[in-house]
């Protein structure tokens, strides 16, 4: 039986060029959708840090309520064509991938919540967990109390 | 030999009605919730094209039922080409639209994104063949699914999950030491997890998954010389999702029937 075969105008070019554009759009770009790198998990993190917050009846609070949470934890920021991070931003936070520690930024990030909800202080643990002999451990920790403004004026 | 071979378009339609049904399954995951956040990059296309303004709830309710009303027609046959450009460019908007408010990326809308383009423009190319053959009620057995539906789409594939493996490449050979495959472990896994103790204490075990599911990803690009990879590659994806599912709780699950319906390892002839 013959083989039926087509040669429709347009048809070869459409076949490259979308052979084209969806191998060179991720390269270049990596993301730009429908083109897609998909890369998540396309980093190599050595470490990371999250705290653990608590108010004075010992009542541990959500960090990422708090603004103090890990964003993002399997999207690597996009890094191409001059665009750094994502579509939206959210707002810069201590904890994370390979970061150091911001004890300024923790507490500007707290005292809010304090002021809002009246409590006294918040004790932090800053953990930073990492491998060591081939395990995951807490590499360093730093424990703190950030104090409400308004209870404690700033002398 | 000029052209491209055609045959009866059972590939092409399975694989249409599959893409819609997982399209729609997942266009309800799209939204802009976080349209209150300032806005950083342009991650789209339509980003581009499109004034940020329009991007809001509204444009999501009405590019989603534009998708799913042009999608069920098309899955129909029904007022094609127009229904196929209709379900693909609402869909393509609605995640785009999706992206543009998101502070990270969802990967599980691209691969049929790409699959609505090769469709649609099968459907452009023959559309009086389909209309015709529809009308006279012989679509399934009338020869007009080019060769490359089914090339291009085994391409999209392709270049979605081996791009991937080689975005990892360019993010440093380090990942396959298995550290950080431990650390997203403890981070992510929920404590008692079978696998997550095992993990998070034996570097040389994560370095083996991690290390196992780049090769998985990079070995995509196989296919297109070796025909008789087809079925080792849709079940070898397949468990990597499942396991990506079964772990880190991330959603990709409809992605295996298009691996699957993409792939057709049944398929006789080797047409990559």
């Amino acid at each position: 039986m013959e083989t039926l075969r087509s040669d429709k105008k347009g048809e070869v070019f459409f076949v490259r060029a979308f052979a084209a554009v969806t191998l060179l759009m991720p390269l270049l770009a990596t993301e730009l959708y429908p083109f897609s790198a998909a890369s998540m998990f396309a980093h190599s993190p050595k470490t990371y840090t999250v705290y653990r917050v608590s108010g004075p009846t010992g009542e541990v609070w959500d960090p990422h309520l708090l603004g103090v949470g890990l964003n993002n934890p399997h999207d690597p920021p996009l890094n191409s064509w001059g665009r750094r991070g994502y579509g939206r931003r959210l707002p810069a936070s201590p904890a994370g991938y390979d970061v150091d520690w911001d004890e300024t930024l923790v507490k500007a990030r707290i005292q809010p919540f304090l002021k809002k909800h009246a409590q006294a202080y918040a004790v932090v643990e800053g953990l930073r967990y990492g491998v060591k002999d081939g395990a995951v451990t807490c590499v360093e920790r730093r424990s703190y109390t950030v104090r409400n403004e308004r209870f404690y004026p700033k002398r | 030999m000029r052209g491209f071979t055609l045959s009866v378009p059972t590939y092409g339609q399975r694989l249409l009605w599959l893409a819609l049904l997982m399209g729609a399954i997942i266009a309800f995951d799209a939204h802009v919730e976080y349209g209150e956040l300032p806005k950083a990059n342009t991650v789209s296309v339509l980003g581009l094209l499109l004034p940020l303004e329009w991007a809001d709830s509204r444009l999501v309710f009405w590019s989603r039922a534009i998708f799913l009303l042009s999608g069920t027609l098309w899955g129909l046959r029904i007022g094609v080409p127009w229904s196929s450009w209709g379900a693909t460019f609402s869909y393509t908007l609605l995640i785009s639209v999706y992206w543009e408010n998101l502070p990270w990326f969802r990967h599980k809308f691209v691969l049929p994104n790409l699959i609505f383009f090769v469709l649609a423009f099968w459907y452009q190319f023959y559309r009086s063949e389909i209309r015709a053959a529809r009308d006279w009620k012989d679509f399934f057995r009338t020869p007009l699914e080019p060769s490359w539906v089914s090339s291009l789409s085994s391409w999209s594939l392709v270049m979605f999950y081996g791009l991937s493996g080689v975005s990892k490449v360019i993010g440093g050979w380090t990942l396959l030491d298995g550290t950080s495959l431990q650390l997203w472990f403890h981070l992510m896994v929920e404590p008692g997890h079978p696998l997550r103790e095992a993990v998070i204490h034996s570097q040389g075990l994560a370095a083996f998954l991690q290390t196992g599911a780049w090769l998985v990803e990079l070995s995509s690009f196989l296919v297109l010389f070796w025909g008789w990879y087809r079925l080792p590659l849709a079940v070898l994806l397949s468990c990597f999702h499942l396991t990506v599912q079964w772990t880190f709780g991330i959603p990709f699950l409809t992605n295996i029937p298009l691996i699957w319906a993409i792939l057709d390892p049944r398929r006789k002839e080797d047409r990559n």
